[in-house]
């Protein structure tokens, strides 16, 4: 199920309202609510893989109870070892097993030889890297003895496949997610207030804001032999818009649901096209993998402490995997490498955390504007390969923008057809600087203006949403991943 | 929590209020392609549905899309001597007939209808002709039960603002005069659309599957029950397009067979022997050339036999 599809907006009140008023008494039944509502959620798409996620949920949380009775430390180190192998074994199988078949056979290709094995039809479940990755925090955590491993089996259910969050995140920690499903929820109206505030921002970027910038970023991608430098720069910041229009406003939603249901989930995104430096970009650009990343796998390997030579090390590691992680294609983990390379001299010359405010002043003083642009249009570049079809699609694409056509106009048929998009852009933009200092652009509204024009922004938002939004729902991209 | 509920409801009901007067806003200060989930412009369509409140009594009734309208010439039927009127519109499908003749057969009250289909409309929305409908006829039920049909946010808009502007307003309507259809195209009486002789430039189509969308296919199925509980004669025709437009469609046979479980069907892809370069002036329509072989062939084949 879609959250912009009418399908979810008949959904959620009717859970909503069933959760609040029907099952509100026990805390257990809420929860049983949830993992009904999140496996129905969840198979509107394909029910086939629902028996995936509670294989996943099952194996974790029996593993979980094992090592709550487990002090041998070699058996505890096995059972973490089963459940990283059993969930990563699963991600490996439905989402890397064609890409490993793949340059199995180009490789033995390079030395003359061919073999014959074909490619598997399989199916990427929805989300599963997302959920996967909550659930192996689980058991690290039980492992680490930094959570109580839980025997309340329903909960486990829940906090697996909690549904505003299973299919595309945040990905949520088990210390901060878990211990909430074992708490009474109680209904606030200023939270479910904020919580609809925070669904209808990410609606509109999603709907108006990413929906539409996709529309001139797959012309251009989808044909880029044709266009001069200009229009494929000009696509490029499309593309860029797009996939922050889209994960971010995901991210909202999912936030936003949570919070009509009495949880709190982790913040996302935090403005990151305002970032002056790389280093602050990460910590604002999908936070919750970012961490993940950085709690399970960076500071395991020994972080920015050590010799210059393993701090590159780690660095590299970590955006490999992370690029690897977002899709099997080389085009990814290239994606990964330029983000090392550009962060490997902020952290060698220790300025990696020189920005790690958001700029105070109404209008940014000349060095923060250069600062900010310099550094979106490295991140802008790098998007280059991650939308590409493949790794020639990016490099001709990188080329290409590099000769004289780039001090060009864009071509007409494009710069025709962009002004109300461009429009919407700037309109976006300007609210999302005002209200950057808080955990969404829209949030501020409550402290600065009255209700009748709080009520009017929120209207004037539906309206564009209803204006410029696609006829047809567009699934999400992090869907794929 | 009743203070959520009660806020919400409020918050529901200002929410509407702007977004009908944004969107009167933005017709009054927009041009259309700057709008495009707003369109509301009207059409020939506009001067078909005032006319056909005119008759009754009809000896045909043509249904059907544009293949129909451009189709069926009934000027060549009206000096025949019969009593006919075309109520083809723009890409109807199954959906936007049965709203049509929800509101019309009975007044019309046909002996025989023609009833167009083609494979392509059933594959087919229908979001273009249900706009084209609720911009171009006055708004009842039957359009609410489209919109929620539909579930396109198109249709929703142009039924939200032609709602309003006929409560408003009175509907607006159009003459042959002020009806702008470019210089080449002409409104006859009894809804056939002419087009100044012109030729077809061979174009090459993607080879495709079409699947036949089941609320179309539901759709058309309560249409001829209709007309079966009217006792009302009818023939299902798919009218000729070009063979470089009908060999891209692999499920041609498959449509035919599925056609004649359905009644008498002619596809006269089948039937007239015509040239794409001579006879169409697109893919979809006969040029007046190809009109004339069509609807003498239908004539012969098709009343004489009824006959």
């Amino acid at each position: 199920m879609l959250f912009n599809s009418i399908d979810f907006a008949w959904f959620l009140p009717i859970v909503f309202v069933i959760y609040w008023l029907v099952v509100n008494k026990r805390i257990r039944y809420q929860n049983l609510l949830i993992v009904i509502a999140s496996y129905v959620f969840y198979g509107w798409w394909d029910w086939r893989f629902l028996f995936l996620i509670a294989f996943s949920s099952v194996v974790d949380y029996f593993i979980g109870r094992l090592l709550s009775t487990e002090e041998r430390t070699n058996k505890r180190k096995l059972l973490l070892w089963i459940s990283i192998v059993v969930n990563l074994g699963l991600l490996g199988f439905f989402k890397y097993c064609n890409f490993f078949l793949d340059n199995f056979i180009t490789a033995f290709s390079f030395f003359g030889k061919t073999i014959n094995i074909k490619t598997l039809n399989i199916i990427l479940p929805v989300g599963i890297s997302f959920y996967t990755f909550q659930t192996l925090s689980y058991t690290i955590d039980v492992y680490k003895r930094k959570l109580a491993p839980t025997d309340d089996f329903i909960a486990f259910l829940a906090f697996v496949s909690f549904f505003p969050q299973l299919v595309a995140g945040p990905i949520e920690r088990a210390t901060n997610l878990l211990p909430q499903f074992y708490k009474r929820r109680k209904f606030t109206y200023d939270e479910a207030v904020e919580g609809l505030r925070q669904i209808l921002w990410g609606l509109f970027k999603k709907m108006v804001i990413a929906d539409n910038c996709a529309v001139y970023a797959d012309m251009v991608f989808n044909n880029s032999d044709a266009y001069s430098g200009s229009t494929l720069v000009l696509g490029a910041v499309f593309f860029s818009f797009q996939i922050y229009g889209d994960f971010s406003g995901y991210s909202d939603i999912a936030i936003g649901t949570s919070k009509l249901f009495g949880f709190r989930l982790m913040k996302n995104f935090s403005f990151p096209y305002f970032s002056r430096d790389i280093g602050e970009f990460w910590r604002r650009w999908h936070i919750s993998l970012s961490t993940w990343f950085r709690d399970y796998l960076y500071i395991p390997l020994g972080g920015s402490k050590g010799s210059p030579y393993s701090k590159i090390r780690n660095v590299f590691v970590i955006f490999l995997v992370s690029g690897f992680w977002h899709g099997a294609n080389w085009t990814f983990i290239v994606w990964g490498l330029l983000n090392a390379l550009y962060f490997i001299p902020l952290m060698l010359f220790n300025k990696n955390r020189y920005h790690t405010e958001a700029i105070s002043t109404t209008i940014p003083g000349v060095v923060d504007c250069f600062k900010i642009l310099i550094n979106y249009g490295f991140v802008v570049f790098a998007w280059i390969f991650f939308r590409a079809e493949n790794i020639n699609h990016a490099i001709n694409f990188s080329i290409a923008i590099f000769d004289s056509s780039l001090f060009s106009l864009p071509v007409y048929t494009i710069r025709k057809l962009i002004y109300p998009t461009l429009i919407l852009l700037i309109f976006f933009n300007t609210i999302e600087w005002f209200g950057r200092k808080k955990d969404f652009a829209i949030a501020k509204l409550e402290t600065v203006m009255t209700r009748p024009l709080r009520w009017s922004v929120y209207a004037v938002l539906i309206f564009l949403i209803g204006m410029y939004m696609h006829s047809n729902e567009l699934p999400f991209i992090y869907f794929q991943f | 929590m009743k203070r959520f509920f009660a806020n919400i409801f409020k918050f529901g009901v200002v929410a509407f209020v702007f977004y009908i007067v944004g969107l009167f806003i933005f017709s009054r200060f927009l041009p259309s392609k700057r709008r495009p989930n707003l369109i509301i412009e009207l059409g020939h369509n506009n001067i078909r549905l005032q006319e056909v409140k005119k008759y009754n009594n009809l000896d045909i009734l043509f249904l059907g899309s544009s293949h129909a309208y451009r189709g069926f010439d009934t000027r060549i039927f009206i000096n025949k001597g019969y009593q006919v009127f075309n109520l083809g519109s723009s890409a109807q499908t199954p959906l936007q007939t049965e709203v049509l003749l929800e509101r019309y057969l009975k007044t019309t009250s046909p002996q025989f209808v023609v009833f167009e289909v083609s494979p392509m409309l059933f594959s087919n929305e229908g979001v273009e002709s249900s706009i084209d409908l609720i911009n171009n006829d006055l708004n009842d039920f039957s359009s609410l039960k489209l919109v929620l049909e539909q579930r396109n946010i198109k249709v929703l808009n142009t039924f939200l603002y032609r709602s309003i502007h006929d409560l408003l307003f009175n509907k607006t309507t159009l003459d042959t005069k002020s009806l702008s259809l470019g210089k080449q195209n002409h409104y006859h009486k009894g809804g056939y659309m002419s087009k100044d002789l012109s030729f077809y430039s061979y174009e090459t189509f993607k080879r495709e599957t079409l699947q036949f969308r089941e609320a179309q296919l539901k759709a058309f199925d309560r249409i001829l029950k209709k007309l079966n509980k009217s006792e009302i004669n009818y023939v299902l025709v798919q009218a000729p397009i070009t063979k470089a437009k009908y060999n891209s469609i692999l499920n041609n046979d498959y449509f035919d067979s599925l056609m004649q479980t359905k009644g008498s069907y002619y596809n006269f892809n089948k039937i007239v022997k015509l040239d794409d370069s001579l006879h169409f002036y697109d893919a979809h329509h006969l040029n007046q050339n190809g009109v004339d072989i069509f609807n003498k062939k239908f004539m012969d084949l098709v009343l004489k036999n009824k006959e």
